[in-house]
């Protein structure tokens, strides 16, 4: 007779992937869930915000003032981290360079806040973020995140998918890339004090990448609002790459047609290129990115290409060569 | 040559560029290694309140005083070899 026991850092499959958390258990065809989809881009907020819980099946999203719900077409295959984890174990070199700057963070002041958006756009805006958020369908997504450093998160996000932020800005024909820029409050941010690193934190993706599903703005996490250790108010969560891409506290967000020279990057590109897709079978020079430890559990798991989100991303760089894709 | 490569960083590069970004310019990814070594393993109080402020003084501020902290060494030891040992041994 085999007994199975559960380990304290299981949830049951049910909870994972509930009954109709899929789109065709749902009863929906996947044209019905892309057509909401497309319906919330350029439908009125309302409309679409109606049309988003009509085709969403109840899944447990995390209350608060932020909560929204959830999107059944991400599953992480695996338990929430602790919020307290995700609270508490933070890369944010703007804060230094220790995981517990938690506490440091809490000096950035998250209001009122405002987006630049300019660059190659039909019209140069500055947007504040209670009218952005009025403009967008607000929706939770369980996101896995991978850090280059081989460790792993499982996070709760609320936000809307970057291709809503892009429909806002208009880029032109021209732009190829858009580029995203972090907050540089020397008061409040004492790693700022370091001026021979090129502050503001910069990163970019290609236009294809914003304009993927996967690719995510977030203003909230576990139902709340974002928290500053954690990029808040607003960030970007770009989950098949290595977490450094995800840029935090953003206040400009800028369209180009020459790709940009990220934040690490120009530290050192060997080691933290541009593209910096998750590939367990491409090595960081320094340590293995064959497998991962999850934050919060007693556990290590192999790492999945894209970080799992293969199915949504791969496509992407098909016809790119001789680039570094996975570093 | 403490002294003469606190002149040469002073004339060659601007003077008040700061120390790390000087180290920066010779190498981008030495400044990182050590301050994710110092804080992750060590203390981040070392990095902040030891580092960061030497760190952001002109490039030529410690070559310079450390060559004179060397200089004043040298020369005190110059002084002593050159001495009588003790005068107490002639007094006593």
């Amino acid at each position: 007779m085999l007994i199975r026991r559960r380990h304290g850092w299981e949830i049951a499959q049910s909870r994972a992937t509930p009954e109709g958390a899929t789109p065709e258990a749902a009863g929906l065809g996947r044209r019905a869930l892309l057509g909401a989809a497309a319906a919330s881009l350029i439908a009125p907020a309302a409309l679409a915000r109606a049309a988003f819980a009509a085709t969403t099946p109840a899944l447990p999203s995390f209350p608060g003032p932020m909560s929204a719900p959830v999107n059944p077409r991400f599953v992480p295959g695996r338990a929430i981290t602790p919020a307290k984890d995700v609270y508490t174990y933070n890369n944010y070199y703007e804060f230094g360079s220790e995981k517990d700057i938690w506490e440091a963070a809490q000096a950035l002041p998250l209001k009122p806040w405002s987006i630049r958006i300019d660059g190659l756009v039909a019209k140069k805006q500055t947007i504040g973020l209670e009218d952005l958020l009025k403009r967008v369908t607000l929706e939770e997504r369980l996101y896995r995140h991978r850090c280059v450093e081989a460790w792993a998160l499982t996070i709760p996000w609320t936000g809307f998918p970057l291709r809503a932020l892009l429909a806002i800005a208009e880029p032109l024909a021209s732009a190829k890339y858009v580029v995203f820029h972090t907050i540089e409050d020397r008061r409040a941010m004492p790693g700022l004090r370091e001026v021979w690193y090129p502050w503001p934190y910069t990163e970019g993706l290609t236009i294809a990448e914003a304009a993927n599903d996967v690719a995510f703005i977030a203003t909230g996490l576990y139902g709340k609002p974002l928290t500053p250790q954690n990029g808040g108010p607003i960030r970007l969560v770009v989950p098949w790459k290595y977490g450094f891409k995800s840029a935090k506290a953003i206040v400009q967000v800028t369209f180009s047609e020459k790709r940009p020279v990220t934040f690490w990057e120009a530290v050192d590109g060997s080691e933290y290129g541009f593209w910096a897709n998750v590939n367990p079978a491409v090595p960081h020079p320094r340590w293995s990115q064959a497998r991962e430890r999850l934050i919060g559990f007693d556990e290590v798991v192999p790492t999945q290409i894209y970080n799992g989100y293969g199915e949504w991303v791969a496509s992407l760089y098909t016809g790119i060569k001789g680039q570094q894709l996975f570093r | 040559m403490l002294l003469v490569a606190a002149f040469a960083i002073a004339t060659l590069e601007p003077p008040d560029m700061p120390l790390g970004s000087f180290l920066y310019s010779i190498d981008a990814d030495l400044l990182n290694l050590l301050q994710a070594g110092i804080q992750r393993h060590l203390t981040p109080w070392l990095w902040d309140r030891v580092m960061v402020p030497v760190l952001i003084r002109p490039a030529w501020l410690l070559p310079a005083a450390a060559g004179l902290l060397c200089a004043g060494g040298a020369a005190t030891l110059a002084m002593a070899s050159n001495n009588p040992r003790s005068t107490r041994r002639w007094r006593s």
